[in-house]
């Protein structure tokens, strides 16, 4: 293929049909020589097949920071390589600089770094590399079809982890949860209702925990310790359908969700309970459990990376499935979703009472505080303001609506803003940890 | 959401709209510069305007032509018919009187007719063996073709066809009319003006055309004729104006022939020649000509420039398409991706609020307000949700008209204005109850 400067040459032959006698045959000599200079070019440039790709770098990071990842490129040729080469990601890698020049003389390599700030999370593939090597004038170069170029670019995928801002609440969360849990010596064992261990009774415990036959075989009081439960069950169910695309806030409701998720499951990780979790629309998009616990937090976050909303109602008889597979042992499910009247009465609803027979249902919704805002008329308002009033008024009285419905069905409903939605989840939790109701 | 405006359209929308810029623009210069029959010095003896015949009169003056200037069909055809030994030149024959400047009893034998660009339309109407073959852009001089004429001239604009001679490609053609009638026909106006007499063979072709006869009768009109109806001698079947023409008529062609010497019998014999000539010849062009028609239109198309122009016009191309190839291809292909979607939350809501005021239902907007309202009056006096305007009154003390004024107004309101009114006492009730909440 030619390049611009090809054209330029046939440019500076514009005068010559003026000047010679023949133009036609003129016309035909600057045609044939540029031709047959492009196509020296052509084959003088260094070949494709002689170039090597390696990559190296980060494979995985946390939305918000910057990845680097570098890409080394090897001439095997026995020519000098003159190359223009693509470096193209997908759009939300936020990949740079995409282009590069290299010159390279024969067996010669280059490192090139791309820097990436992806924009969202999930996995982010470098999609293509690109190359076109110049001939020694730059009247001609050579470069492949994109499936060609596809077929020789090496995989690499960055995921991204979703954004995680509850993390900065995660100490305080840990703090409250080593209170119930009794480990910090300040406070002495805790109050929890499964069985620790038997000692000796020292003033002050309490007589009711004094255990009388192992006294009376000891021969001295001996108390019954307590401890929270461990080994409970968490299921944490995503909805990834229609509801959870929309926008609350600027992001997507399904990060508001993931942010919960996480703090709870990092939450329960730590209290030794058993977490997994399972993300649904029409199908069953991600599934995680069973594996060691040491694991088990890092393919839970994995897991979660990849999830995107897709624009489809949610099959919640795909979670009694689900949970019926699991066996009958009682979990704290807590699904996260949107309290939108239709897919509720639809679809959840029906299938409540069943599961709230058997496990601890909490349903967590990311309420959009541009409503709430919207509900309360502004100092001096307009015909229009008192019908956006209105209508905020009515959609947040549907929401109570359906809340009660669902508290009536047998679930817990925790309703907030994103921002404080992780929090009261993982207060829940803590609370129903403390009180032994899980 | 603000719509970011598309500006693709404009990458198909340019190129056309400059291609269609250079159309117009070149349509409307080229409109500009003909020469215009309508404009009093076009190919007028006495102007001397870039576009006037005076140098040309000149010309046949001093070659001992006579020149007459008629300024009307009748004239001309009067002037004609009393003087039979004459070139009747018609430079405008759009303007002239068709059917009677055509007319076989006007134009007595040994007259010769010379038209300037006349088209199809005249010479359909004049039953004339001629017709038109295609118009070019500008006049080419090509050369003669034929025995007529021995210099090239500017002659060839609109084209002609005739059985009978042709010479400049079709430029000029030589038809008779009745007996001996000669018509010249000439498809441009370029040989016959001042600023282009010098040209190629101009002066050659002009002073040959017209100086046959020993006077020229140039009719020189520059808007519609209309042959006077009221004369008797020209709508009678005996043409006689002026009572010359039974003198003169008949035995003035007979001279004529005889007066002009080798001129006219040359004409004849010519004329002779390719009538005869056209058993054997005509079938030559006639087969070329229908078939080659369009070819031949393209070739004098292309001899409009000369050749060192279409090679340039070609090298600039082929450089054009050159940078078009080198620029189409891209560097890798876009990425595609799947977008996430950009639907706010609120979006059902919004569309609600939007729906109330479009269908003006200021009622059940303040109804929801009020329910509103109410309940939370009732959550915060501590009262059961259905209770009444006297309940909420008793536990707030406050009178029981404003509870009632809000809550069971007489009629909905009509207009934004009742409904805003209506809301802001609605809230400072709910102000004060949930004030006298506090206090208390």
């Amino acid at each position: 293929m030619v390049t611009r400067r090809f054209a330029v040459l046939v440019l500076l032959g514009v005068p010559l049909p003026l000047l010679l006698p023949s133009p036609w045959l003129a016309v035909l000599g600057i045609v044939l020589v540029a031709g047959a200079v492009a196509g020296f070019d052509a084959m003088a440039a260094a070949p494709l097949t002689g170039i090597a790709l390696r990559r190296e770098g980060d494979r995985t990071i946390w939305l918000g920071d910057q990845a680097t990842v570098t890409l080394t490129v090897t001439n095997r040729s026995t020519r000098d390589l003159r190359l223009d080469l693509r470096d193209s990601w997908v759009p939300s890698a936020g990949a740079g600089p995409l282009r590069h020049r290299l010159d390279l003389a024969a067996g010669e390599q280059q490192t090139l770094t791309t820097t990436l700030h992806p924009v969202r999370h999930g996995d982010r593939p470098a999609a293509r590399v690109t190359t076109r090597s110049y001939g020694p004038f730059g009247f001609a170069y050579r470069q492949r079809s994109r499936s060609w170029n596809t077929e020789r670019t090496p995989a690499w995928n960055l995921r991204v982890l979703p954004p995680f801002p509850s993390r900065r609440i995660l100490p305080e969360k840990l703090a409250r949860m080593r209170v119930i849990d009794g480990s910090q010596v300040t406070r002495g064992r805790g109050q929890g209702t499964e069985f620790d261990a038997l000692r000796s009774y020292v003033s002050g415990d309490d007589v009711r925990s004094i255990d009388w036959r192992s006294t009376a075989r000891a021969g001295h009081v001996v108390v019954r310790t307590w401890r929270p439960e461990r080994d409970r069950r968490v299921y944490c169910v995503l909805d990834t359908g229609r509801t959870s695309a929309v926008r609350v806030a600027g992001v997507p409701r399904l990060d508001a969700s993931i942010d919960a998720a996480l703090l709870l499951s990092v939450l329960a990780t730590r209290a030794e309970d058993r977490v997994d979790l399972l993300a649904l629309d029409a199908s069953v998009r991600a599934r995680v459990e069973e594996g060691g616990q040491n694991q088990k937090l890092t393919r839970l976050i994995d897991g979660i990376a990849t999830l995107e909303p897709a624009l489809v109602e949610t099959d919640y008889t795909l979670l009694a499935a689900e949970l019926l597979r699991r066996g009958r042992k009682p979990s704290l499910v807590v699904i996260f979703t949107a309290l939108d009247t239709a897919p509720m009465i639809a679809g959840l609803l029906p299938l409540l009472p069943k599961l709230a027979t058997r496990h601890h249902v909490i349903v967590a919704a990311a309420r959009d505080p541009e409503v709430t805002r919207l509900a309360e008329l502004p100092a001096t308002f307009t015909a229009a303001d008192v019908h956006t009033a209105a209508a905020a008024q009515r959609a947040l009285a549907d929401q109570e609506r359906i809340a009660h419905v669902l508290n009536r069905s047998g679930a817990t409903v925790v309703d907030a803003v994103p921002g404080e939605l992780a929090s009261r989840v993982a207060d829940l939790y803590l609370l129903l940890k403390a009180t032994g109701r899980l | 959401m603000k719509k970011v405006r598309n500006w693709r359209w404009l990458r198909l929308a340019v190129p056309i709209a400059v291609v269609l810029a250079v159309f117009v623009t070149t349509a409307v210069l080229h409109a500009f510069q003909q020469a215009d029959p309508a404009d009093n010095d076009y190919l007028n003896p006495d102007s001397q305007a870039p576009i006037g015949s005076a140098r040309l009169a000149e010309a046949l003056r001093s070659e001992g032509v006579k020149i007459r200037k008629v300024a009307t069909t009748f004239e001309a055809s009067t002037t004609l018919w009393a003087q039979p030994n004459s070139t009747l030149f018609v430079t405008a024959p759009e303007f002239t009187d068709v059917e009677h400047l055509t007319e076989e009893r006007w134009l007595p034998s040994g007259s010769r007719v010379v038209l300037v660009r006349p088209d199809n339309g005249f010479l359909d109407e004049a039953g004339w063996p001629a017709s038109t073959d295609g118009e070019r852009w500008t006049a080419a001089a090509p050369a003669p073709g034929c025995d007529l004429f021995t210099s090239p001239a500017a002659v060839r604009k609109l084209a002609y066809r005739t059985e009978f001679t042709s010479c400049y490609d079709g430029g000029v053609v030589e038809f008779p009319v009745g007996e001996i009638t000669i018509v010249n026909v000439v498809g441009a106006a370029d040989p016959f003006r001042n600023d282009r007499l010098d040209e190629h063979g101009n002066r050659d072709f002009a002073l040959n055309l017209l100086g046959h006869k020993n006077q020229v009768i140039w009719l020189d009109r520059h808007e519609r004729d209309r042959w006077p109806t009221s004369d008797g001698p020209p709508v009678t079947d005996r043409p006689a104006p002026d009572g010359l023409g039974d003198g003169i008529g008949t035995p003035e062609p007979e001279e004529t022939y005889d007066d002009s010497g080798d001129e006219p019998e040359s004409d004849e014999t010519r004329s002779g020649e390719a009538e005869s000539g056209s058993d054997s010849e005509d079938e030559q062009p006639t087969p070329t000509a229908e078939p080659d028609g369009a070819a031949q239109q393209a070739r004098e198309q292309a001899n409009a420039f000369p050749p060192k122009a279409w090679a340039v016009v070609l090298l600039v191309l082929l450089a054009g398409a050159a940078l078009a190839a080198a620029a189409a291809r891209r560097l890798g292909t876009p990425v595609a991706e799947r977008l996430p979607s950009r639907v706010p939350a609120n979006e059902t809501m919004l569309g609600h609020a939007r729906l109330y005021q479009r269908g003006g239902s200021r009622g059940p907007s303040l109804r929801i307000l009020r329910h509103t309202s109410r309940r939370r009056m009732t959550e915060h006096l501590g009262l059961p949700p259905d209770a009444t305007d006297e309940d909420l009154a008793e536990a707030t003390g406050l009178p029981l008209e404003r509870f009632t004024e809000v809550f069971d107004p007489e009629s909905p309101p009509r207009r934004d204005s009742h409904l805003v009114a209506a809301t802001k006492k609605l809230r400072d009730l709910e102000r004060d109850v949930l004030n006298e909440g506090e206090t208390q």
